[in-house]
């Protein structure tokens, strides 16, 4: 107990020294704490606001979702799409002050294809090899064309970490040293993560903080209370019933930005699937059954965006030809009619949350006024992950953060094969649509795909999606530079305090 | 006195041994694969299996036992699989947020109990009585994040005097964290104060029958000198000891009303390990807060030995 | 209040089973419990004809509004109404608390008799398991089985109940005890007759009311419990209605709809608090090492 005290005396004493710390820190509250910080193994939304200050990405995207440079200027095919070659920034150095160069690219492609739980190994695949042509150029080379590819660049498989760092071994994501904006200082799980400026980082200049500190606060009423109190500069996520509250405060300023992200009910047409497996009437029915108009206004008080689609409107890909039918509940019913299936039932799986508990429940509603018997089966987090993995569901209620690019999202759950095509959807004429658009570079070809590809997948149904959140960012008026992108991040290069 | 210590310490070990059993055995039997639950928002197989192989949940249950137990005998609480933080400073961090709130908790329920106790022994049998200790029951009948939830209400939303939640560092601003932990601590103070109460009035009964009461009163000293002088004295000794003993069940208290306040303590530890599948940080804060609970029961005896006259004799 | 239940509670008194009777009822406390108990229970079981409106069945027109003639206590986020909510809530939490507790004595009791009665290396055992179990936070202990079993109010049930039998082992390992060294215990023993009769026509009978006692504060620990675990999301699953899940929810809309949060926290109050009366005072009267008069 003793050794106890002594450590409790010491965080006390660090906690004294970090009064210090200037008014210059931009405190940002995080609805979730991240996972690990590692590029190549984190896995969640809140660890992405996180890396924007820490990790320097080889390109990044900007509003309308366009690639711009980061730390590649630039970029060029070769004639048969086989070869990127990249040209990197100079004077770029790591946190530890290793060099960023072609090799240290060379050496964070590998790692993140060889470490044990990389989460960017399918990722980054298409890379069959890097080649070192100096130290600032680098050709990565792949076996087929891949359209999609510097789109993955933008996240976190773009992101280069030190190499000397990493190879120290150890846990890389409990102290990660980056080229970002900003360098580790220290994280207390579930608390706080705090960021200092970087002073040798290329872009200094537009860097207005000395630090950031990110808290983790789950609850959104509190998140809110405390920027209303002037305790947090910014906060994510602010909940949809409290942006009145946002807008009407004069001190506050809300940031909002169309999220690539979706929610949908995917459904079972596998062996495993029920009743809606075998009957794509059944499946109309259900959609035809649904209001998504009033699941945005009763869950999320009209503020998110309804859809019918996985590509949302903000995307260059999303397909306008196609909008969202009208609920037409005498319509449902002449298809269960036709299905010939007398009062059909089906279940609802869903992690158990209260944003997905009460669009579950809405649905029950709203299926129920066509005919439909509806159970409901909430499971906590693992119990959820494991049924859906395994393609144990009717109806499971999916949260897709979404890409830049179509292909990641399309691909992985409507192509065969895909890592999230897990409900047992198969179309031969899909996978050929789906295939040649990643071999296709230019922008028209491959809204003309996507267009057939959203018409194939509609007609099939095997989900059906509902609503695309926006992003909710409340921030203090004198926070300046906020500009909230399709992704949801706070990008924090450019943001400084007025007076 | 050492020999007792000594002795209640070795009772201890073994008990704490099984605990850990307990509760890796517990956990492994119950379904559900902490792998699954860290493969992310967005979980593929593979990344399961690979973390699966990386955190040794694919070797034999006793084997994980074993070098489980090994590190926490070396003082290594292990890494959360989640952060990859170590847990051991995460506990440390943790654990004296949680003790300042029963703490102060505690100052509320012994200021609240004790006079309302003593009032209420006095009084017995008495309308009076039964209105004490009625408020008492109503006290330990209030679930505690409902109590939060009305205190937040009232205080942060109608009144707007203090935060909602959170929590700011006393080293930070003893104002600000005295603003932030005042709420909770009342919620814990609340049913701690109904026990204290419960406990005062029963000791105070027992002890004002006592001779010695009878004598001073036979003396003819007034009613309040014989209760604070001579019955009080007595009759806090098990006060003093069950109180201790409580502290270990305000940790328990504490659970809720973090989870209320979001105050990032040794409760909330708890619960985010539970519902992130955090296996290792579930076993470490279970067995930490089991090694508390015969800690303070130690002490409580300890103390119980020193402040009663009879037993020291 | 009518002799089916109060006679279980008189048995082990023995001779003077009418006075026990009379004094339990005659205790204020235990009245008042006693009256609020059977008022929840009421409820509960006629929750579909007093309920005004299906708990469930959502009114998209009418979402989060304040209490008004048409709805008692206002209507909730998905536009239910929050007055029929509360009254089948009170099934979760009253099945929840005796089924908990069912499976706490079902559980503890036999342990604690083995324990108590044969003593040696089974009391040992059974015993250092129970210290263990105590060491662990009851609270801890059932929010842990219950996230690790899966959210329903069968396993809130389960978790519950197991958390709160450690309790029973140890009160009925203390009973036996106490009673199996009493001299016609030993008399009888000495006599040949078999362990099995023994403990049902002597030990069993004696150890009841402090059983009964018990399981009464157990039900409002329960009750609480149950609520703490659906507050956590980790009870009755959606859309049956649960005071505790009623409660996380509405705590998301304590600005716009403070209604959806005093009602079920009420109702928890209320029920819990009558369990505690009813403790109370059939603690002072039937139990023989209380403080009664």
């Amino acid at each position: 107990m003793t050794a106890g005290t002594r450590m409790a005396v010491l965080a006390g004493v660090l906690a004294l020294t970090m009064t210090s710390a200037s008014a210059q820190t931009l405190s940002v509250a995080l609805q979730d704490d991240p996972d690990t910080l590692d590029p190549a193994v984190g896995g969640t939304y809140s660890g992405r606001i996180v890396f924007d200050a820490l990790c320097d990405k080889l390109v990044d995207i900007n509003a309308n979702l366009e690639i711009v440079p980061q730390l590649a200027t630039e970029w060029s095919w070769n004639d048969a799409n086989t070869e990127l070659t990249l040209t990197l920034r100079e004077g770029v150095t790591f946190h530890d002050g290793t060099p960023f160069d072609a090799e240290a690219v060379a050496a964070n492609i590998e790692r993140m294809q060889t470490l044990e739980d990389s989460r960017r190994r399918s990722e980054l695949s298409p890379i069959v090899d890097v080649e070192v042509v100096d130290a600032q150029t680098v050709i990565f080379k792949l076996e087929q064309p891949f359209a999609p590819l510097l789109s993955v660049l933008t996240d976190r498989a773009g992101m280069m970490v030190s190499p000397t760092a990493a190879a120290e071994g150890g846990e890389f994501g409990a102290a990660p040293v980056c080229s970002g904006p900003y360098q580790f200082v220290e994280r207390s799980a579930r608390d706080f993560i705090r960021l200092e400026k970087f002073d040798g980082y290329w872009n200094a200049d537009e860097i207005g903080y000395e630090g950031i500190e990110y808290q983790i606060i789950p609850d959104s009423t509190v998140r809110l209370s405390r920027l209303q109190a002037g305790d947090l500069d910014v906060a994510e996520r602010i909940a949809p019933t409290d942006l009145e509250t946002v807008r009407s405060n004069a001190q506050l300023e809300l940031h909002t930005a169309p999220g690539l992200a979706v929610s949908h009910l995917f459904i079972n047409v596998g062996e495993a699937g029920g009743i809606l497996a075998d009957s794509p009437e059944l499946r109309e029915a259900v959609e035809l059954a649904l209001d998504r108009n009033v699941i945005n206004q009763v869950a999320f008080n009209g503020e998110f965006i309804p859809t019918n689609q996985m590509i949302p409107p903000s995307s260059a890909f999303h397909s306008a030809s196609h909008p969202i039918p009208e609920r037409d509940v005498e319509a449902a019913r002449a298809l269960i009619e036709a299905s010939g299936v007398a009062s059909p039932t089906i279940e609802i799986t869903y992690e158990n949350s209260l944003t997905d508990g009460r669009v579950a429940q809405i649905i029950q509603s709203l299926l129920q006024e066509a005919g439909f018997t509806v159970n409901l089966l909430p499971l906590e987090t693992s119990s959820a992950i494991e049924r859906y993995l395994a393609g144990n569901f009717e109806l499971y209620i999916g949260n897709w953060s979404g890409r830049a690019d179509p292909d990641p999202t399309l691909y992985t759950f409507f192509g065969t094969g895909g890592s999230q095509n897990l409900n047992g959807y198969s179309s031969p004429e899909l996978d050929e649509v789906l295939i040649s658009a990643r071999s296709e570079l230019d922008l028209d070809a491959r809204k003309a795909l996507y267009e057939e590809a959203a018409g194939i997948y509609l007609n099939d149904r095997p989900t059906i999606p509902l609503y695309h959140p926006t992003w909710f960012y409340g921030a203090q008026a004198n926070v300046e530079g906020i500009e909230i992108y399709p992704d949801g991040l706070l990008r924090v290069t450019g943001l400084r305090p007025v007076e | 006195m050492l020999s007792f210590i000594l002795r209640r310490l070795l009772v201890a070990v073994p008990t704490l041994f099984l605990v850990s059993i307990l509760v890796f055995g517990l956990l492994k039997l119950l379904p559900g694969d902490p792998a699954l639950a860290l493969a992310g928002q967005e979980p593929s197989p593979e990344i399961v299996e690979a973390i699966r192989v990386k955190y040794g949940l694919d070797q034999p249950v006793p084997v994980q036992y074993v070098r489980w137990l090994g590190g926490i005998v070396q003082g290594d609480f292990g890494t959360s699989i989640r952060t990859r933080l170590p847990i051991g400073e995460t506990i440390l961090q943790r654990l004296p947020v949680t003790m300042q709130l029963a703490f102060q908790a505690m100052l509320i329920a012994l200021l609240i109990g004790i006079p309302a106790g003593v009032f209420a022994a006095i009084k017995r049998g008495t309308p009076v009585d039964w209105m004490v200790s009625t408020i008492g029951l109503g006290g330990l009948s209030i679930p505690s994040f409902w109590l939060g939830i009305m205190l937040i209400l009232l205080f942060a939303v109608s009144l707007g005097w203090l935060p909602s939640g959170g929590y700011v560092g006393f080293f930070q601003s003893p104002i600000d964290n005295l603003r932030y932990t005042l709420m909770p601590s009342l919620v814990l103070g609340t049913a701690a104060a109904a026990i204290v109460m419960r406990h005062t009035r029963s000791s105070m009964i027992a002890v004002l029958r006592q001779d010695y009461v009878r004598t001073a009163r036979a003396k003819g000293l007034k009613e309040r000198i014989v209760v604070t002088r001579h019955a009080l004295r007595n009759g806090l000794i098990p006060v003093v000891t069950t109180s201790t003993l409580h502290l270990g069940e305000l940790l328990s208290g504490a659970v809720l009303t973090e989870q209320v306040f979001g105050i990032p303590g040794f409760g909330k530890m708890i619960v985010d390990g539970v519902f992130s599948r955090d296996y290792a940080v579930v076993q470490a804060v279970v067995l930490v807060s089991a090694a508390i609970f015969i800690l303070l029961s130690l002490i409580a005896d300890i103390a119980y030995v020193i402040l009663s006259p009879r037993l020291r004799s | 209040m009518s002799d089916a239940t109060a006679t279980p509670l008189a048995a082990p008194r023995g001779g003077n089973r009418p006075s026990a009777l009379r004094r339990a009822l005659g205790h204020p406390s235990t009245m008042i419990g006693l009256c609020i108990v059977v008022f929840f229970s009421l409820v509960a079981i006629f929750a579909p004809w007093l309920a005004p409106y299906d708990p469930n069945v959502s009114d998209w027109l009418s979402i989060r509004q304040a209490p008004s003639a048409l709805h008692w206590f206002g209507t909730d986020d998905l536009g239910r109404d929050v007055l029929s909510r509360v009254i089948f809530g009170a099934r979760a939490s009253l099945a929840a608390g005796l089924i908990a507790v069912t499976i706490a004595i079902a559980l503890g009791l036999p342990l604690g008799l083995i324990a108590g009665y044969f003593g040696g290396v089974l009391d040992m055992v059974i015993s250092r398991f129970t210290d263990a179990l105590l060491a662990v936070p009851f609270l801890v202990l059932a929010i842990a089985l219950a996230a690790f079993l899966g959210p329903s109010l069968e396993n809130a049930m389960i978790a519950i109940g197991v958390s709160a039998m450690p309790i029973f082992i140890r009160l009925t390992r203390g009973q036996v005890l106490s009673i199996k060294n009493e001299d016609y215990v030993t008399a009888v023993r000495a006599l040949g007759v078999r362990d099995r009769s023994i403990i049902a026509s002597h030990i069993l009978p004696n150890i009841l009311a402090p059983v009964v006692v018990q399981a009464t504060i157990t039900m409002a620990v329960a009750v609480l419990a149950e609520a703490s675990l659906a507050f956590l999301g980790l009870g009755q699953r959606p859309p049956a209605p649960s005071w505790g899940s009623m409660l996380d929810i509405a705590r998301q809309f304590l600005t716009e709809a403070p209604w959806m949060a005093v009602w079920p926290g009420l109702a928890i109050i209320a029920i819990v608090l009558g369990f505690n009366l009813l403790g109370d005072g059939l603690n002072d009267t039937l139990n023989p090492h209380g403080e009664g008069d």
